[in-house]
């Protein structure tokens, strides 16, 4: 029983650890998406940024957030309606809750996720200054 | 014990894997909202005022491409995309071109720990209906009405031979300016302040010449198409607007001089920095031609100018100015200047200046003969106001309906 529960309570701090992580991950695919989608409606590469950051819930800052353009339609011009607008960004998820300091008092690596998801959209109107992919 | 700890194991692991799951749900909407909506904008090409020019086909090839092509860029294959239907669903009402275009994105997520316990991973998909419809509101409209049916100008023609004119897209041209039937645009009553965007007799000149300095009242207007019965209006808030008589052509002018008095952003960004605000750098056509047809469809660039206005579309205007016209739909309109005597300037300056300094606002005999707009119809799909059924004359925009 001794060796029992201390393993279980530990397997109940990374579960809680991983359900952490998928929050952030849920926050990070809605925040890239909602920037996106304001880089479709024709907001400029800052405007994506901000946008994103601000639907990140705190986990991301500007630096976090790439935006660039594609030119879809072959004619030598990005940001033209039509074209694509790609928003991602890189965010490590390091344990924390309990079972990454658990595991560090035991000398073991704390375990990190990297998430780095995107989103890419039809751009509905025509922007300018767009940054090429 | 060991079956408790079992038990606890196996919970833990379902819940993580149901999160996961999730989570990739999540992913899976994200992408077939994008996809959807790619393939949707392929649908703006088509032939609004004669649908019978469109070609299904291609329209839907068209579309399904974008489909995949945007699919692929958020990281999904082609045989992720199921249930790909672009079909005429009437989604927003009734309509007579191709609307909609609904997919389903699969993604396949892994079994990370309920496999241990014999778990097998479910296909995650998610489904999305992108439409295509027009505008049912607008903001910032000028107490300006255009009539349809009244005397021709080069503004209108009927190009699809129908016996029902169209609005010229993109082509410059004269609309005359007064208060009788005579003429092909009048300025109106506006209700600012409201909801509705009219049917409240209110407003004299003064207040007329204040929306338009401004860009438009305040007041946000919903498309009524093709009132069945005339007789509504009274009873419909909204349906309808009523003519401002003798404003006089000077008043109008500076009304006008004043409202693009601001202009010059779209200008510096797109344009030859000539200060003027010009058709090409406001617009641009959704399939990058240089020439505009009946049935181009102009995006917005990222610029904001006083000269792109929306006018209010009026079937004929009343024989009397105190009858009610109903608001048949919105157009928009690019200014390129006004013109009195026959004088065209680009900046709507008053010629009266340069005679006698008399200023604006004051009814100079000089600038008594008729006023014209000079400029170009614009089917603008524009990021603001409700999406409704397809008309012919509104500006169309891409809705996420699903």
């Amino acid at each position: 029983m001794a060796f029992v529960l201390p393993v279980i309570f530990v397997f109940t701090l990374l579960l809680v650890d991983f359900g952490t992580a998928l929050d952030r991950r849920e926050v990070l695919q809605h925040a890239v998406r909602e920037g996106a989608r304001r880089g479709a409606v024709a907001a400029n590469a800052s405007e994506v940024v901000n946008t994103t950051v601000a639907q990140s819930q705190g986990l991301l800052q500007a630096q976090d957030v790439t935006v660039c353009y594609r030119d879809m339609d072959g004619n030598g011009r990005r940001g033209d309606a039509g074209d694509d607008v790609r928003v991602g960004v890189n965010y490590t998820y390091r344990f924390t809750v309990g079972g990454g300091e658990l595991l560090s008092a035991f000398n073991v690596g704390v375990p990190t996720i990297e998430m780095d998801p995107w989103a890419d959209m039809r751009l509905e109107n025509s922007v300018s200054g767009a940054p090429q992919c | 014990m060991l079956v408790a700890i079992t038990v606890i194991f196996a919970m833990g692991a379902i819940a993580l894997d149901f999160g996961l799951w999730l989570t990739e749900r999540q992913g899976a909407h994200k992408d077939a909202d994008s996809a959807s909506m790619a393939g949707v904008f392929e649908l703006l090409g088509q032939h609004f005022a004669d649908p019978a020019d469109n070609d299904p086909a291609s329209v839907r090839a068209a579309a399904e491409e974008a489909v995949y092509d945007w699919a692929g860029l958020n990281g999904l294959n082609q045989a992720d995309v199921a249930q790909l239907a672009i079909e005429d669903t009437d989604c927003l009402g009734p309509s007579p071109v191709i609307d909609s275009v609904a997919i389903s994105a699969e993604h396949h997520a892994p079994a990370l720990f309920t496999s241990i316990f014999g778990g097998v991973a479910p296909e995650i998909g998610a489904p999305a209906t992108a439409c295509v419809g027009s505008i049912s509101a607008t903001r910032g409209l000028l107490p300006v009405a255009i009539q349809i049916d009244g005397p021709s100008s080069d503004c209108w023609a009927d190009l699809d031979g129908d016996g029902v004119a169209e609005p010229r897209l993109g082509a410059t041209c004269d609309l005359d300016f007064g208060d009788g039937e005579s003429v092909h645009a009048t300025s109106i009553r506006l209700y600012d302040g409201g909801e509705a965007c009219s049917d409240r007799n209110i407003g004299g000149y003064a207040e007329w010449r204040q929306q338009v300095a401004n860009g438009g009242a305040g007041s946000e207007c919903h498309v009524y198409n093709y009132l069945p019965d005339r007789s509504r209006c009274n009873n419909d808030p909204g349906g309808c607007v009523y003519v401002l008589p003798g404003v006089g052509s000077d008043n109008t002018l500076a009304a006008f001089r004043q409202l693009i008095s601001g202009e010059g952003e779209c200008d510096r960004a797109f344009g030859d920095r000539d200060g003027t605000d010009e058709l090409r750098e406001v617009v641009a056509s959704a399939d990058g031609s240089p020439n505009s047809s009946a049935n181009s469809v102009f995006l917005r660039r990222d610029c904001t100018s006083p000269r792109l206005v929306t006018l209010v579309v009026a079937d004929r205007f009343p024989e009397q100015p105190s009858r009610p016209m109903p608001v048949e739909a919105f157009a928009t309109f690019l200014l390129a200047g006004c013109e009195t005597e026959d004088r065209f300037e680009p900046r709507c300056e008053d010629d009266d200046d340069d005679n006698n300094g008399s200023g604006e606002g004051e009814d100079d005999d000089e600038d008594d003969g008729q006023f014209r707009l000079r400029g170009s119809f614009i089917d603008l799909y524009a990021p603001s106001g409700a999406a409704d059924q397809i008309s012919k004359w509104s500006p169309k925009r891409i809705i996420l309906v699903e």
